[in-house]
């Protein structure tokens, strides 16, 4: 069956859309101040995450803009709020959920720079100065934290291991430097960069793109290290210090994406070798965004065709209709649900992902139809 | 000249309609090879797709269009159809050792279709394999080759080449700008190319008088300009509808 609608034979995703976004204002309905992390059909909703919270306050916003609906905007606004409410006073924020557990004691450098993202964000659409100092808060431990080598030496998912999705770190180190003109987190993100570009293997894969080093990657984390070094060079305004290098790596994907229908595998390794029993639907939906990034770049319409297929693919995984209202509009981890990548969970990020990647190509479709 | 055919369903209209023309013209047809690729790759692909439902539809209407098209004339049919059958050999792979034998046998080999023809059967002064591509090359390579001139702006238009390796990389033998007249869908646009694929592989084949065909390496189509495509996402296939439909022929 279907999942997404036909009008007249054509494919029309704007109740996927519409779904979606209605699934993440659940999510916050039942996230205690944040957005819960995930819904499990046993377990039922998470604790919230600060993390996904953080960067869901850009999705609203766009969200906002695409829908013209002032209510979804005033929840990015209740959403930047309770994150201000949690950060320490060093600046940072911890990782993990936000539970009885959440330890304020050890800064996180990945989950403070997701939400540093998502007040950037916030402070470039809205003057607020409580959210300018939290976010200049959270950049000043980041920044501060940042050896010579352009590593981090503590506030890791594991040790001393910097994984090359910190890319995803220096993104909002310069959205940071976007927003308030400091240059050291201009440097430090250049800084990062720097390091991650030395870790591009000559055939196009990236190391360290997983949880732990050598280990295979989920598509998810790869496609974050991707977006990181095609935003890095478009705010700095020079696709050859850090996108071009990468353009490699995504033609790999792109042909992959195609050759698979949408439906990639959901983990590659550093020598391609991939997990095919699974598809990292985050992951997809990620991918696809820096194709559109890529095809924004250069007008070349295969990426878009790519970035459709994958959108298409996941599309057809949303739960639509289901007898559990939480899953309707849900994005699963993987699919089939029982893969490897948030196994039964239903996580916040996904739909995220989603919604980024819908209202994206909407815009395209809008200016290709002009 | 002793003729090979492969083709991947012996009722496409186009592979009947161009086997008909060889059988009235006396052509030497020795094999006609039919070959359906089924694998479990295959079939997982095809249940992966099988929400794009769409792409299924378009190319039922096509086959419509082409079967109207391209009749078998009644007169003489029964003749035409046991000429066929004398000659024809199903395959499950048409790199296997007897389809590759029956190609080697031959002095040229016409593609329609029956997979993807690598090794042996592509070998360095091997039989020339021809088939029709309806795309300029090598600026268009890959599938959906129609749609996807139109999307990037290329001329419509048929190039016979050569098999070789790659996908569409092999040297081309002749081209022709297709003509198209406006159309309201894309079956309708897919099968006017197709027909006009099916007669310039007929002048082609006619125009080719002394064999072998060279193949040597340094007539490969230059990559430089090439742009390898895949097949359509739905929404592309509903954008292209749309240029059909809108101003496609005020700019073409």
């Amino acid at each position: 069956m279907d999942n997404y609608k036909r009008i007249g034979n054509r494919v029309d995703l704007q109740q996927n859309l519409d779904q979606a976004l209605a699934w993440i204002l659940a999510s916050v309905e039942n996230g205690r101040g944040g957005s819960s992390a995930y819904y499990a059909p046993i377990f039922g909703w998470s604790k919230p995450y600060p993390e996904t919270t953080g960067y869901l306050i850009s999705t609203l916003i766009d969200a906002n803009n695409h829908t013209n609906d002032p209510h979804i905007l005033k929840i990015a606004e209740n959403l930047k709020d309770w994150l201000l409410t949690i950060q320490n006073k060093n600046g940072y924020w911890s990782a993990g959920l936000f539970n009885n557990k959440y330890d304020h004691s050890i800064g996180s450098v990945f989950n403070t720079a997701q939400i540093v993202s998502g007040l950037s964000d916030f402070c470039l659409l809205k003057s607020d100065s409580e959210a300018l100092n939290g976010l200049a808060a959270g950049a000043d431990w980041l920044e501060s934290g940042i050896n010579n080598q352009g590593l981090w030496k503590i506030g890791n998912y594991k040790g001393e291991f910097n994984p090359s999705y910190y890319s995803q770190v220096a993104w909002p180190l310069l959205q940071a430097y976007q927003v308030t003109s400091n240059e050291n987190y201009k440097l430090a993100a250049i800084r990062c960069m720097d390091t991650l570009t030395k870790r591009i293997r000559g055939n196009h894969a990236i190391n360290d793109c997983g949880f732990e080093t050598g280990a295979p990657a989920f598509t998810h984390t790869i496609a974050y290290t991707l977006r990181g070094f095609l935003e890095c060079s478009r705010l700095l305004g020079d696709w050859s210090i850090y996108a071009e290098k990468i353009f490699a790596t995504l033609e790999i994907f792109r042909q992959k994406t195609e050759l698979s229908g949408g439906a990639l595998p959901g983990d590659y390794d550093e020598t391609w070798k991939s997990n095919k029993s699974y598809s990292c639907l985050t992951g997809n939906c990620q991918l696809a965004i820096c194709f559109m990034i890529k095809y924004e770049h250069d007008k070349d319409l295969r990426w878009f065709n790519a970035a459709c297929k994958l959108i298409e693919f996941v599309a057809t995984n949303q739960r639509i209709s289901s007898y559990n209202p939480n899953i309707n509009g849900a994005i699963a981890g993987s699919s089939p649900v029982y893969g490897k990548y948030m196994r039964f969970r239903y996580p916040n990020w996904a739909v995220k992902y989603f919604v980024d990647a819908l209202i994206k190509r909407e815009q395209i479709l809008n200016e290709l139809k002009k | 000249m002793k003729l090979v055919v492969t083709a991947g369903r012996l009722k496409s209209p186009i592979t009947l309609s161009l086997l008909y023309w060889l059988y009235a013209n006396g052509y030497d047809v020795k094999k006609i090879v039919c070959c359906l690729p089924i694998n479990i790759k295959r079939l997982r692909f095809i249940l992966r797709n099988r929400l794009r439902k769409k792409a299924f539809k378009i190319h039922r209407a096509q086959e419509d269009i082409l079967t109207q098209a391209l009749p078998i004339p009644q007169q003489g049919k029964m003749k035409f159809l046991i000429w066929l059958i004398a000659r024809l050999k199903i395959a499950r792979d048409i790199n296997s050792f007897s389809v590759v034998k029956e190609i080697k046998a031959a002095d040229l080999v016409i593609y329609t279709g029956g997979g993807i023809i690598k090794g042996e059967a592509l070998k360095e002064n091997c039989t020339p394999i021809i088939n029709t591509h309806l795309g300029l090359l090598p600026a268009v390579r890959g599938m959906n080759a129609v749609e996807w001139s139109i999307l990037l702006n290329e001329p419509i238009a048929s190039t016979v080449h050569l098999i070789k390796a790659g996908i569409d990389t092999g040297p081309v033998l002749s081209e022709k700008k297709i003509q198209i007249q406006p159309v309201s869908n894309l079956s309708e646009l897919r099968g006017q190319a197709l027909i006009s694929g099916l007669e310039h592989l007929k002048h082609t084949i006619e125009g080719i008088k002394s064999l072998p065909i060279k193949r040597s390496l340094e007539q490969e189509n230059s990559n430089e300009k090439s742009m390898q495509c895949y097949s359509l996402s739905a929404t592309l296939v509903d954008l292209i509808e749309d240029r059909l439909n809108n101003d496609y022929y005020s700019f073409y």
